[in-house]
């Protein structure tokens, strides 16, 4: 059980919920360990970007 | 209870009663290549009278791909709301909640999340992951 103040990360791959405080949490603890960015979309590069390329 | 709206983000959080959003309404993810995670921010409205809303409810998150087939595995939460002492008489009752789907996408095309409470479906919210690097008009 959740509280809707809570934003939680729900890993379809194994369909995992965590509340994201708890992975911050656990980052702050373990800073070695890869932590998912929880809010971060992919977005399409920049003009300048692919003219660089 | 029903999903007054829900929609996807660049980022999202909710606290409080009130959501925290950034580029809502974003329905195009480009990553560089495929296969590629994504990273889903969703804010949910949800609405219904203030009895249902205190009640324990469960929330669930499909993906669905192109031909209809699940991503994945479904994630639920559980989830129960305050009561809130000061709603106005013929309002209902709301709750915010911010889930940040991932999954891995394998194939350009449409997807969409697929919202269900208690085991009902309320709500799809479309979204589309291409490769290419120009946004289609």
């Amino acid at each position: 059980m959740v509280s809707p103040s809570e934003v939680v990360l729900i890993d379809h791959a194994t369909g995992t919920v965590t509340p994201v405080d708890d992975i911050l949490a656990a980052a702050l603890l373990d800073k070695a360990r890869a932590v998912p960015t929880a809010a971060v979309a992919v977005l399409p590069p920049d003009e300048e970007d692919i003219e660089n390329e | 209870m029903r999903v007054d709206w829900a929609t996807l983000a660049r980022y999202a959080e909710s606290s409080g009663g009130l959501a925290t959003m950034v580029g809502a309404g974003i329905d195009t993810y480009y990553p560089p290549e495929l296969p590629a995670p994504i990273v889903l921010p969703l804010t949910v409205q949800l609405r219904g009278g203030q009895d249902e809303m205190i009640q324990p409810h469960q929330i669930s998150f499909r993906i669905l791909d192109s031909n209809l087939e699940q991503v994945g595995e479904e994630g639920t939460l559980g989830f129960q709301s305050e009561p809130n002492p000061s709603i106005e008489e013929g309002w209902e009752a709301g709750v915010l909640l911010t889930v940040v789907s991932q999954f891995l996408a394998e194939y350009e095309g449409p997807y969409s999340i697929e919202i269900a409470i208690d085991g009902e479906h309320k709500k799809s919210v479309p979204f589309r992951v291409l490769t290419s690097g120009e946004p289609e008009v």
